[in-house]
């Protein structure tokens, strides 16, 4: 009994040591950490300007490592340039980067160009513009890209790594050497509507070198130049890139409930920060309301079987016209 | 006799001068000596300094240690109206002041007993329905009105007088200042946070008659700012074994398609059902090249430019997901090997 007892104990214990070692290799042949990868950067965007002739500029950026694991952080930087009118980037391959007259990335050093995250360590990593005085006129822009290095994985078939990196998108412009200009592409108002507009599709383009951040506001007054709704463009401070346009949908505050039938006017008055007056774009529309479709189909109605009345009397006096005839 | 009348006379006047000094003394003099007591530490707040401005009033004071009275008033001296400073007639009391206790302001140990109640006349202000105080405990009132008081629009320190119960009137100083107010700005930078779920993204045993998917990745991207881009760039332009020195490759680039068995092909695509848009709401874009039903479509990534994947343009958000998956194709010839790799970058962005 006791001899079968200890064997069986010892069956028992080996199975578990067998399960547990499994295990463990299992473990450390995926390289597969346990925890996620996040990683913050801060400002995600920030634009700064250099006193014209200045050789170099220093700035900051903070980068924190939300894991409990240690990661090693690898700094690029990147040209890039507008994809669309919503804000989003496209980066420039090297060859396109070079004929890029807003290119920044060939200027941008880092004092430590990787560095480690410890577990939910942040960071402030210092980033130099160099030969800022050599920039040409006009804006210039560049992500700086910050990628989390991974371990070679070994263990499993057929595997795609997968690096992640987040960037910090810098726009700088040289103090007395850009221009701003703004022009008005398109503005989602017809000249008749039978819906009252709240809610218009501007889109605005940056003619100058520089890229610009657009203020302004748009209103939509009656015929005795009351304003009916209003709104504020661009309260999120977005940039448009020089040469590129940017759509801004707004939403109108409304002043009058039920505006009647009648003449308004939308008007846009904008601006770049550099610019002292707005400028106006004014556009007359005719707004018919509901109730005045409503009393104008009524009313048609009404005609029509006025007419279909009149037109079968007039059929049942012409037959004795003809008999009479 | 003369004299004696004269004497008489004389007493009278002594008499009179002694009984006017007695009387005096006792009137006058002798309560501010032997009997008279005091408020300790009265204290009038004016919750808005600004000249020109309109102030609700905070009231405290500590009885004496025989003052059991039940009257209350405030006289801010001087205060007669227009540009001297003014004192409404309609005077509401109040325990509190914008919903603080003013015995947590003050540091009092009790409010007004009783049913209080004010009136202002001229520079005073008049309590009422008081019931009896207790000697020595400090007590508080807020006169709650936002225009309690219309300050003088002359900067300086003016004299108020609070009275109550059996203590002296207690003179106390209200401060009338040209800006009370300071203006705190602050900037909170614009923030972007990318998770990603795992390092890798293992295929397994390829198949020949069938597309073959990865798990996939799952990316979790949060920002403070108007919005997210996520970007994607591939090293290998396609899965590559060192081993037998083949490349599976990704046949085109930007352009959506669905790999088919017995091509070798590998592209990438985002499942259109598993993108959600975190806490901002609205939804996230996929465009059409990497847009995927999960079921062997999207596009080569390529390695020379980094590709739109996903975004997300509505604003603020947090915890918006993608994933990330890889399909590929092989051939009845693709070499055999277990070493068949890649490795995809996903760079996420802030919108400018």
């Amino acid at each position: 009994m006791g001899y079968r007892s200890t064997k069986n104990l010892a069956i028992f214990t080996s199975l578990q040591l067998l399960i547990i070692s499994v295990a463990v290799g299992l473990v450390s042949a995926t390289g597969i950490p346990s925890g996620v990868h996040g990683i913050t950067v801060s400002p995600a965007l920030q634009q700064i300007s250099i006193p014209r002739g200045q050789p170099s500029y220093t700035f900051n950026t903070g980068l924190a490592n939300n894991t409990s694991q240690t990661v090693v952080v690898q700094l690029s930087a990147r040209d890039f340039t507008g994809l669309n009118e919503s804000g989003a980037i496209s980066f420039l391959t090297p060859q396109k980067s070079n004929s890029n007259v807003h290119s920044l990335a060939q200027n941008i050093t880092f004092e430590l160009s990787q560095f480690v995250l410890t577990p939910y360590q942040t960071t402030t990593v210092p980033i130099t513009i160099v030969n800022a005085n050599e920039l040409s006129n006009g804006g210039h822009y560049a992500a700086i890209i910050y990628k989390v290095t991974s371990a070679p994985v070994h263990g499993i078939s057929n595997p795609v790594s997968v690096n992640e990196a987040v960037s910090s998108l810098v726009f700088v412009t040289t103090i007395g050497t850009g221009t701003q200009s703004l022009a008005l592409q398109y503005a989602s108002i017809g000249d008749i509507s039978l819906t009252f507009p709240n809610t218009v599709n501007l889109v605005l383009t940056d003619k100058g070198n520089t890229q610009t951040v657009p203020t302004g506001v748009v209103q939509i007054t009656n015929a005795n130049n009351a304003i009916v709704s209003q709104t504020e463009i661009n309260t999120t401070s977005n940039l448009i890139l020089p040469q590129f346009s940017r759509e801004f949908k707004i939403s109108l505050t409304s002043y009058k409930f039920n505006p009647p039938t009648g003449y308004y006017t939308f008007k846009f008055y904008y601006k770049t920060p550099a610019q002292m007056g707005y400028s106006l774009y004014e556009k007359k529309f005719i707004f018919i309301s509901r109730q005045a479709v409503i009393l104008a189909v009524v009313i048609l109605v009404l005609l029509i079987v006025l007419i279909a009345q009149r037109v079968k009397s007039i059929a049942r006096i012409n037959p004795r016209d003809k008999y009479s005839a | 006799m003369k004299s004696k009348i004269f004497n008489k006379i004389k007493k009278a006047y002594l008499l009179a001068i002694v009984a006017a000094f007695v009387l005096g003394n006792g009137l006058l003099l002798a309560p501010k000596v032997f009997a008279l007591t005091y408020l300790v530490k009265p204290q009038i707040i004016l919750t808005n300094m600004n000249a020109t401005g309109s102030s609700s009033v905070i009231i405290e004071f500590t009885t004496s240690a025989s003052n059991t009275g039940t009257s209350l008033s405030l006289t801010f001296t001087g205060w007669t109206g227009g540009a001297a400073g003014s004192v409404n007639t309609v005077q509401p009391v109040s325990a509190n002041y914008n919903s603080i206790a003013c015995t947590a302001i003050t540091g009092a140990s009790s409010y007004l007993p009783g049913v209080p109640a004010a009136t202002g006349s001229g520079a005073t202000v008049t309590f009422s329905g008081i019931t009896t105080l207790t000697a020595s405990h400090s007590y508080c009132a807020v006169l709650s009105s936002a225009t309690a008081v219309t300050n003088p629009t002359v900067v300086n320190s003016y004299p108020a007088v609070l009275t109550s119960g059996t203590d002296a009137a207690s003179g106390v100083a209200v401060d009338v200042i040209t800006n009370d107010q300071v203006v705190v700005t602050a900037t909170v930078p614009p923030s972007f946070t990318l998770v990603v779920g795992s390092n890798t993204d293992a295929f397994g045993t390829l198949s020949t008659i069938a597309a073959n998917a990865s798990a996939g990745v799952t990316c979790t991207l949060s920002t403070n700012g108007t919005g997210w881009y996520l970007y994607g760039i591939d090293s290998n332009a396609g899965l590559t074994s060192a081993n037998t020195s083949h490349t599976i490759p990704a046949l085109t680039f930007g352009t959506n398609k669905t790999i088919s068995a017995g091509t070798e092909d590998y592209i990438t695509g985002l499942p259109s059902g598993s993108t959600t848009p975190g806490t901002g709401g609205g939804s996230v874009t996929l465009p059409a090249a990497y847009s995927s039903s999960g079921l062997g479509n999207g596009a080569g990534l390529g390695n020379t430019q980094l590709r739109n994947l996903a975004s997300y343009t509505v604003g603020p958000t947090s915890g918006a997901t993608v994933v990330v998956k890889e399909f590929t194709s092989i051939t009845g010839t693709t070499p055999a090997a277990t070493d068949y790799t890649d490795t995809i970058t996903l760079v996420g962005a802030g919108t400018f």
